[in-house]
C-alpha cells in the first residue's frame, strides 16, 4: 500500500475517533445510535415536557457552594456547588466586561430579571428549574416554560430577520437530520427599572451569578433526542459587546415522565408587585 | 376580599357599544393635555414593544445641550403586519413628533403625530386607510 | 370616495360571511393536520365592533339586515378613536378593522338568552358585586397599588383571553396543534391556553389557575373544550371562578366549540355556567377571522412605565405636588394637537434656526 494512502487512512481513522465537538463527556455516548420516533410530518418528535437538572441557573461556570444573598432564607437559598456547563470554560469575557460581571454579581439581588419575574430570555429559559413544554407543528415549534408563562415561537418554515426586538428573541429553526438547529437574534438587552430607571441596567443576566449579555446577543442551539427520555441541548452564545469569542454550553434535558404531566401556572408578577412597585404604592399590592 | 376586582368590566359591558372605546386605560394619568409639545430631534433608539413602543430621540436645547426624550407610541403587531419594522426608522434620522408632555415633567411624550424629514407622516398615517382596506382583504 | 371604497369592501366581506354560513350548512370540511385532525392553526382575530350585550332597544332583533350591518360597522369605525391624549390607533394598524374585524349580522355577541344579554346575577352574586363596587369606590380616584384600575396596568393575567371577551385591540390568537395538545396563544399579555386532547381528567380542584384547566376532544369538525379550575382570584363578570373546596358550588365551567366554517373563519361559541353566580347558563358566539402573523411577545411587566407613572403621579397628587387629574377630553387627536400648534400653544423644542 502506498504510504500516502496509509497516511490518509490513518488520518481518516483519527478523525472518526475524535469525540464530536460540542458533546459533553458521557452524554449521548451510549445513545449515539438512537433514532427517536417521528411525528406524522416525519420530524424527530420533540413533543413533551423537558427540564434541566443542574445548577446552570445559579451559575453557568463551575463554582463552589456559597451563602445566598438573603440571610433569612438560610440553606434554602444558598448557592449549591456545580461543575459548570460551559465547554472548555470559563466564559471568554473581554477584560472590561469581566469587571462588569463582577459588579453585576454583587448586585444580582437588585438587578436580576428573575427576581422581578421578568421574562428569562434565551438560553436561560431552557435551564431554569421549571418544566418546558415543547409543542411541535410543521410551521411552528412552541417552547413554553412554566416560569412567568414565558414562551418561544420557533419559526420553522420562514427565515426572516427579526421585525422587532423582544426579550425572548426571534428564533428561526431548521432540521439538520434529527437535530433541531435554532438561530436566534433580535434580543432586547436591558433590565428595566422604574420610571426613574432605578435598578435599570443595559444588560440581561444569563444566570443568578451575574453572567450577562447585551442586545448584541446571538444564540445557536442544537437539540436532539438521545433516548426515550433525554434530549441533548447545546447553545452557542455570541455577543461581541461582551465576549472575545463565541462559547458553548451543553447539558442533557430530562423528560418529565409522570403521568398526566402538564405545565402549572406560575404567574409570579403578582408575587413581586410590592418589590417592583412598592416605592410608589400606598399599602400592599399583594 | 383578595383578588383583583374586575368591577370596572361590568360597567364596560354596557359601554361596549357600537363605538369601540380604543384605550384599555387612560393615558391622561401619565400625560397632560395642558402640555402640548412639538419635539424636533434625531432618532437614538427604536423599541417596538408591547403594549407601547418607545422611540427615543435626541433633542437639542436652545442652550446647545442635548436631551434624550422618550416618545411613547402604540403596539407593534399592527405595524409589523403592515411592513414596518425596527429598521424602518434609521438611527440618526430627523424626526418631528407632536404630542403631550408628562404630568410630572419628565422627558416623555405621548406621541400623536410623527413626521419625517421629508415631511411625510410616519407609521401608517398615510397608509391608514389603505391598511384598513387591505385588512378587509387580508386573507391568508 | 373613501366611503364608497368602504361600502364596496364591506359588501364583499359580508358576502364572504354569508357564504361562510352556507358552507357551514353544507358541511365545510377543513383541511387536516398531519395527525388527521381538522386544522385550526394560524393567526386569528375575534375583534369586532358588535357589542357584547344587545342594547335593550334591540331586544327582539337578534340580526341586522345586510345594509344595517354595514352601516353599523362604518359608524363604529368612524367613532372608534376619540381620545385626545393618546397615540392614534390607525397609525399603528391597531384598530379592529385594520386588524381584520368584519361586519357581523348579529346585534350582540351574547346569543342566548334570547334577548342577547347576560342573565341576572343570583342574589348571592349581587351582594358580592355590590360589596366589590363599594370597596373599590372607597379606595378613591387615585391608584393606591398596582391592582387598582386607575391608569395602572395589571400585568398578571389578561382576563379577556378566556372566557373570550373582545378587547379593544390585541384580541388575537395564534393556534398551534400537535397530536395531543392545542395551544392558543393570546396576543394581549401573551396569555396561553394549553388544551390537552389525550382524554386525561382535569387537574385536582385545588390546582386553580387564571387561565383555567382545559380539556378538549373532537366531535367531527368541531373542537369541544371544557375548562374548569378557574382561580377564585378572578372575577369574570361576577363569577369568582372556582371557590374553595368548602363551597357547595362547582364554580365557573366553560364549554367552547370551535368549528372552521371557511378557509378564513372559525366559528367560536361558548357557554358559561355558574349556578352560584347566574340564574341560568348563557352562550356567546364570537367569529374568528384569519389574519397575518407574526404575534410579537407582550412583556407587560417589563414595559409597565405607565403603571409606575400612574402610581407615582397619584402620590404626587396626594402630596399636593401635582394638579389633580381632569376628566379626559374626547375628540380627534391629530386635529387637536394641530390646533394647539396653530394657535402657538404648543411648545417647540429642538427646532433649528429657520434655514430649511
Amino acid at each position: 500500500m502506498k504510504r500516502a494512502t496509509v497516511a490518509a487512512l490513518l488520518g481518516a481513522a483519527l478523525l472518526v475517533a475524535l469525540p464530536r465537538p460540542g458533546l459533553g463527556e458521557g452524554q449521548g455516548q451510549g445513545q449515539q445510535g438512537y433514532t427517536a420516533p417521528r411525528t406524522k410530518s416525519g420530524q424527530s418528535d420533540l413533543n413533551g415536557f423537558w427540564q434541566a437538572l443542574n445548577t446552570a441557573h445559579w451559575d453557568l461556570e463551575a463554582h463552589e457552594a456559597a451563602p445566598g444573598p438573603v440571610l433569612q432564607l438560610g440553606a434554602a437559598h444558598a448557592v449549591p456547588p456545580g461543575l459548570g456547563v460551559v465547554i472548555g470554560g470559563p466564559i471568554p469575557y473581554k477584560l472590561e466586561a469581566l469587571e462588569k460581571k463582577k459588579q453585576y454579581a454583587k448586585n444580582a439581588l437588585k438587578e436580576d430579571a428573575e427576581i422581578k419575574c421578568y421574562l428569562p430570555g434565551v438560553p436561560r429559559m431552557m435551564y431554569m428549574p421549571y418544566p418546558v413544554q415543547i409543542v411541535q407543528s410543521t410551521e411552528f415549534i412552541l417552547m413554553m416554560s412554566e416560569f412567568a408563562t414565558a414562551q418561544r415561537t420557533i419559526n420553522m418554515t420562514t427565515n426572516n430577520r427579526p421585525p422587532a426586538d423582544t426579550w425572548m428573541g426571534w428564533s428561526n429553526g431548521r432540521w439538520e437530520g434529527d437535530t433541531l438547529v435554532i438561530d436566534s437574534r433580535g434580543f432586547l438587552g436591558s433590565t428595566i427599572g422604574a420610571l426613574d430607571q432605578e435598578g435599570a441596567i443595559e444588560v440581561r443576566f444569563l444566570d443568578r451569578a451575574g453572567n450577562y449579555h447585551t442586545d448584541g446577543l446571538h444564540v445557536v442551539e442544537r437539540i436532539r433526542r438521545t433516548g426515550p427520555d433525554h434530549l441533548s441541548y447545546e447553545a452557542t452564545i455570541e455577543d461581541p459587546n461582551v465576549y472575545s469569542r463565541p462559547w458553548t454550553i451543553s447539558m442533557p434535558l430530562y423528560r418529565r415522565v409522570e403521568p398526566n404531566m402538564q405545565l402549572g401556572e406560575f404567574k409570579c408578577e403578582e408575587f413581586v408587585s410590592d418589590l417592583v412597585y412598592g416605592k410608589y404604592q400606598k399599602g400592599s399590592g399583594q | 376580599m383578595q383578588g383583583r376586582a374586575f368591577v370596572v368590566f361590568t360597567g364596560v359591558i354596557a359601554a361596549l357599544g357600537g363605538a369601540m372605546v380604543s384605550a384599555h386605560h387612560s393615558w391622561n394619568t401619565v400625560f397632560s393635555e395642558d402640555k402640548p409639545l412639538v419635539l424636533k430631534g434625531t432618532v437614538a433608539k427604536v423599541e417596538l414593544v408591547n403594549p407601547h413602543g418607545w422611540i427615543w430621540i435626541d433633542v437639542k436645547n436652545a442652550d446647545g445641550t442635548v436631551t434624550k426624550w422618550g416618545i411613547e407610541g402604540g403596539p407593534p403587531n399592527g405595524l409589523v403586519r403592515n411592513g414596518i419594522t425596527k429598521d424602518s426608522l434609521k438611527l440618526g434620522e430627523e424626526l418631528t413628533v407632536r404630542g403631550y408632555g408628562s404630568r410630572d415633567g419628565s422627558n416623555l411624550l405621548a406621541g400623536v403625530q410623527y413626521e419625517r424629514a421629508d415631511g411625510k407622516a410616519f407609521f401608517l398615517a398615510n397608509e391608514g386607510a389603505e391598511a384598513t382596506a387591505k385588512a378587509r382583504g387580508n386573507l391568508k | 370616495m373613501r366611503f364608497r371604497v368602504v361600502i364596496v369592501a364591506v359588501g364583499l366581506m359580508l358576502s364572504a360571511l354569508a357564504a361562510g354560513a352556507q358552507e357551514r350548512a353544507t358541511g365545510y370540511r377543513a383541511p387536516r393536520t398531519p395527525d388527521g385532525y381538522p386544522d385550526l392553526q394560524g393567526f386569528w382575530t375575534n375583534l369586532t365592533y358588535t357589542p357584547f350585550e344587545r342594547p335593550r332597544e334591540l331586544a327582539n332583533k337578534p340580526f341586522y339586515t345586510e345594509q344595517e350591518a354595514i352601516d353599523f360597522f362604518n359608524r363604529s369605525i368612524a367613532g372608534s378613536q376619540d381620545q385626545i391624549v393618546h397615540y392614534v390607533n390607525g397609525d399603528f394598524g391597531a384598530t379592529p378593522v385594520q386588524t381584520g374585524a368584519r361586519p357581523n349580522r348579529r346585534t350582540s355577541l351574547v346569543v342566548d338568552p334570547a334577548d342577547g344579554r347576560v342573565p341576572p346575577l343570583t342574589p348571592e352574586a349581587q351582594k358580592r358585586q355590590q360589596a366589590l363596587l363599594a370597596a373599590d369606590k372607597a379606595r378613591g380616584p387615585l391608584a393606591q397599588t398596582w391592582r387598582d384600575d386607575r391608569g395602572t396596568v395589571w400585568c398578571v393575567f389578561h382576563d379577556r383571553a378566556v372566557p373570550a371577551v373582545v378587547a379593544p385591540y390585541g384580541s388575537n390568537y395564534h393556534i398551534v396543534q400537535s397530536k395531543d395538545w392545542i395551544v392558543m396563544t393570546y396576543e394581549w399579555n401573551t396569555e396561553r391556553r394549553l388544551i390537552a386532547l389525550d382524554g386525561r381528567p382535569h387537574a385536582p380542584p385545588s390546582a386553580r389557575t387564571y387561565a383555567g384547566d382545559a380539556r378538549g376532544h373532537w366531535e367531527g369538525e368541531t373542537l369541544v373544550v371544557e375548562t374548569t379550575n378557574f382561580t377564585a382570584k378572578r372575577n369574570f363578570l361576577g363569577s369568582p371562578g372556582t371557590p374553595p373546596a368548602t363551597s357547595a358550588s362547582a364554580g365557573l365551567t366553560l364549554v367552547e366549540r370551535f368549528t372552521r366554517t371557511a378557509d378564513d373563519t372559525i366559528l367560536h361559541t361558548y357557554t358559561v355556567t355558574d349556578p352560584a353566580t347566574w340564574t341560568r347558563p348563557w352562550t356567546v358566539e364570537l367569529p374568528m377571522h384569519r389574519i397575518n402573523g407574526p404575534m410579537l411577545e407582550y412583556a407587560c411587566n417589563e414595559n409597565n412605565q405607565d403603571g409606575f407613572a400612574a402610581l407615582k403621579n397619584a402620590r404626587l397628587e396626594e402630596a399636593g405636588k401635582l394638579a389633580p387629574l381632569e376628566p379626559m377630553r374626547r375628540g380627534d387627536a391629530k386635529a387637536a394637537i394641530a390646533e394647539q400648534e396653530e394657535k402657538g400653544a404648543a411648545k417647540v423644542i429642538g427646532a433649528e434656526d429657520e434655514k430649511k
